[in-house]
């Protein structure tokens, strides 16, 4: 069994303009950081957010996730190169690789443990987080800090497309994170997922087993017709709504999934769908102490 | 035990059998490169895999990813069932390709209005792959520098133990890239003559191309004389852009990679060593051998034949060593000629008759990223 110790949330829907971090950011960590961008400022608030409080061991590890990466550093590039013609800063030519937000947040909470930056087409949180959640159960991992980070990108209509998502979409940014790891002991939920993609009738034989009360919670690939018909497998359930706290980014699952924990008791099972294949996560806090959910941001 | 079945590789040394003339005579295929510098243009060395022109998205995967999954497949004859079983891996630090085919051709205000609506992002490839091929397992795609596809290679060992997954396919990519070979030029990291691993006189690296691909399994599903023993990836935070020089971290992961496969140092048959010819870096991997083995034992930098290959450089270096062993050696480690005054030993100067034993393969990057693993090969 995989147990959450702690969760950070941040999550914005930007107007036009991407928030300013840097001073929240010194605000948060009384730190004053040079030459990281809106991306690494983005990971490493959403992470101090999580943990800085509870200092955790200097092994634990870091996994983060994100749609598209430090999307705003690599139009900066481009636009140096292509239009400006100059080669660009080397800082902007080290953060084209996105990994470098995971070694800014290492670095900001003194951990030493392993640092991977990892992305998947249809599941970027449920990939990585059945990854950490075999290192766990193979105890290859004591601890890990998994984080899911999108930024904004200024280009509404460009970033639109590149997502695949249709004009109306209201785009956000967020970095959330969660301290995984297999002690019990001041946990503030328990966290289980399928390994495996599973196809409508695994679906629909899973929920209908499931027990009466818990929360549905469905990514926002799913149309409301499907909504309505998976509801229907289980009137017991009830639905979870979250969409109007948020605006889209590649990562929401890991806001759902956190943000339920700071605001209800009870088991959600959060439902993704791409291409008719499904992943399924869930998160309980039933039975946990409210002492341990001082953890939450 | 997790098997290494089988690896499919495009580099500059060519097929399977110039592959392994190049590494037996020491004579690797090396071309050279030019980048504008500061208004000034400058040649390098650099290690193609062929002249096709690479920057698009659709050339990446047909051309080279395709390329390699069937070469592996068609050895392997894995049946359809099993393939539904395949885990995905890939490691590169140039994920951002698929971002840079649509955005780098945009140099002009029409191109929003011209972009079609797809999802972008590192996770296409897989995509591709799976629905060219059937996989029907989890996929990732890594991003950790020059340490990309090694920790790729780690965590489908780990999937495997855990029984997530039957096979688990590990790729490592990195092609030509213009932004790439700038920015490197730009931090003053290359080599404008031969790499020179090790060597007094090391001045930089070499950049190259290699697509690759390995599959994984567990005994009780394929076996193979090579086995993943176990290894070790963890961050450092000494500089985003090198090791600490102490070799500090670089020895702690080669010590843990060496606790997690339960052998001892002096197993060690030979080192294949990261190697970059970084002043640096070398230093730093020499220093933090030093901490873990009593007597070094022999080690070499298989970059000087195929360049550095940055985040594809673990499975590419991984297939070069094994095809090898296989071959009956392990390659000289070529270019050296001074023994740094700080070095205790040089590396391989001449090919070792090998044909099994214990093999540690090191892997640093940006980012404070190192991962050491271990591998052997049993006689058969």
């Amino acid at each position: 069994m995989i147990y959450i110790h702690a969760i950070g949330i941040h999550n914005t829907i930007p107007d036009n303009q991407p928030t300013d971090l840097k001073s929240e950011l010194k605000a948060l960590s009384g730190k004053l950081y040079r030459r990281i961008d809106h991306f690494i400022q983005l990971a490493i608030i959403g992470a101090h957010k999580a943990v800085a409080e509870s200092e955790p061991a200097s092994q634990t590890a870091l996994y983060m996730t994100s749609g598209q990466g430090d999307m705003m550093v690599f139009d900066r590039v481009r636009r140096q190169r292509y239009f400006e013609k100059r080669l660009s800063k080397p800082v902007d030519f080290v953060n084209l690789s996105s990994n470098t937000a995971g070694f800014y947040v290492v670095s900001h909470l003194g951990l030493n443990g392993k640092n991977l930056f990892l992305q998947d087409h249809h599941f970027p949180v449920q990939m990585t987080m059945l990854l950490a959640q075999n290192d766990i159960n193979l105890r290859r991992e004591k601890a890990i800090l998994v984080g899911g980070v999108d930024e904004w990108i200024p280009k509404p209509e460009l970033a639109r497309k590149l997502l695949g998502v249709d004009e109306t979409t209201v785009l956000g940014e967020g970095s959330n994170w969660m301290l995984i790891d297999g002690e019990v002991k001041g946990a503030i939920a328990s966290f289980a997922m399928e390994p495996k993609a599973l196809d409508k009738v695994q679906l629909h034989r899973l929920l209908s087993s499931v027990e009466a009360g818990t929360f549905l919670a469905f990514s926002s690939r799913f149309s409301d017709d499907e909504v309505v018909e998976v509801m229907a497998l289980n009137k017991s359930c009830k639905r979870y709504l979250y969409e109007v706290s948020c605006a889209y980014y590649e990562t929401l699952p890991l806001y759902v999934l956190n943000r339920f924990l700071t605001r209800e008791q009870g088991k959600l099972i959060h439902i993704d769908i791409s291409q008719e294949r499904y992943m399924v996560m869930s998160v309980d806090n039933n039975g946990f102490s409210l002492e341990s959910t001082a953890r939450i941001y | 035990m997790i098997t290494i079945v089988g690896g499919e590789l495009l580099c500059a040394l060519g097929d399977a059998s110039a592959r392994i003339n190049a590494l037996r005579t020491g004579r690797p295929k090396i071309e050279t490169i030019s980048v504008n510098v500061g208004g000034a243009d400058v040649t390098y060395p650099y290690y193609r895999i062929d002249e096709t022109p690479r920057l698009s998205y659709p050339t990446i995967v047909d051309g080279y990813l395709d390329r390699v999954v069937n070469g592996l497949l068609g050895k392997l004859n894995l049946k359809p069932a099993s393939l539904a079983k395949v885990g995905l891996f890939l490691g590169s630090s140039s994920i951002d390709y698929s971002l840079a085919w649509p955005i780098e051709e945009s140099v002009d205000d029409d191109f929003v209005k011209r972009c079609k609506r797809q999802r972008v992002g590192g996770g296409n490839y897989l995509e591709s792959l799976m629905q060219r091929f059937g996989f029907d397992g989890p996929s990732s795609t890594y991003n950790t520098a020059c340490t990309s596809s090694a920790n790729a290679l780690m965590s489908a060992a780990s999937m495997l133990e855990g029984a997530i997954i039957d096979y688990a396919l590990v790729l490592g990519l990195e092609l030509y890239s213009p932004t790439t070979l700038e920015g490197f030029a730009m931090m003053q990291l290359l080599s404008s003559e031969a790499i020179r691993p090790f060597d007094k006189n090391r001045n930089g690296i070499v950049l190259g191309e290699a697509v690759s691909a390995v599959l994984l399994s567990r005994d009780d599903i394929m076996s193979s004389s090579w086995h993943y023993l176990g290894g070790k990836s963890s961050c450092e935070t000494f500089s985003v852009t090198g090791a600490n020089p102490s070799g500090e971290g670089l020895a702690e992961v080669m010590r843990e990679a060496l606790e997690d496969a339960e052998i001892e140092p002096e197993v060690i048959t030979a080192v294949k060593a990261h190697g970059t010819a970084s002043d640096l870096n070398d230093q730093a991997e020499m220093r933090g051998m030093a901490q873990i083995f009593k007597v070094l034992p022999p080690y070499l930098s298989l970059k000087p034949y195929i360049g550095h290959t940055l985040g594809g450089c673990g499975v590419a270096e991984l297939l070069l060593l094994m095809e090898s062993v296989d071959a009956g050696f392990i390659p000289a480690s070529i270019n050296f000629e001074t023994l740094d005054s700080e070095f205790s030993s040089a590396p391989l100067s001449q090919i070792m008759p090998v044909t099994s034993g214990h093999f540690m393969l090191n892997y640093f990057g940006f980012g404070g990223n190192n991962t050491s693993f271990v591998i052997e090969k049993t006689a058969r």
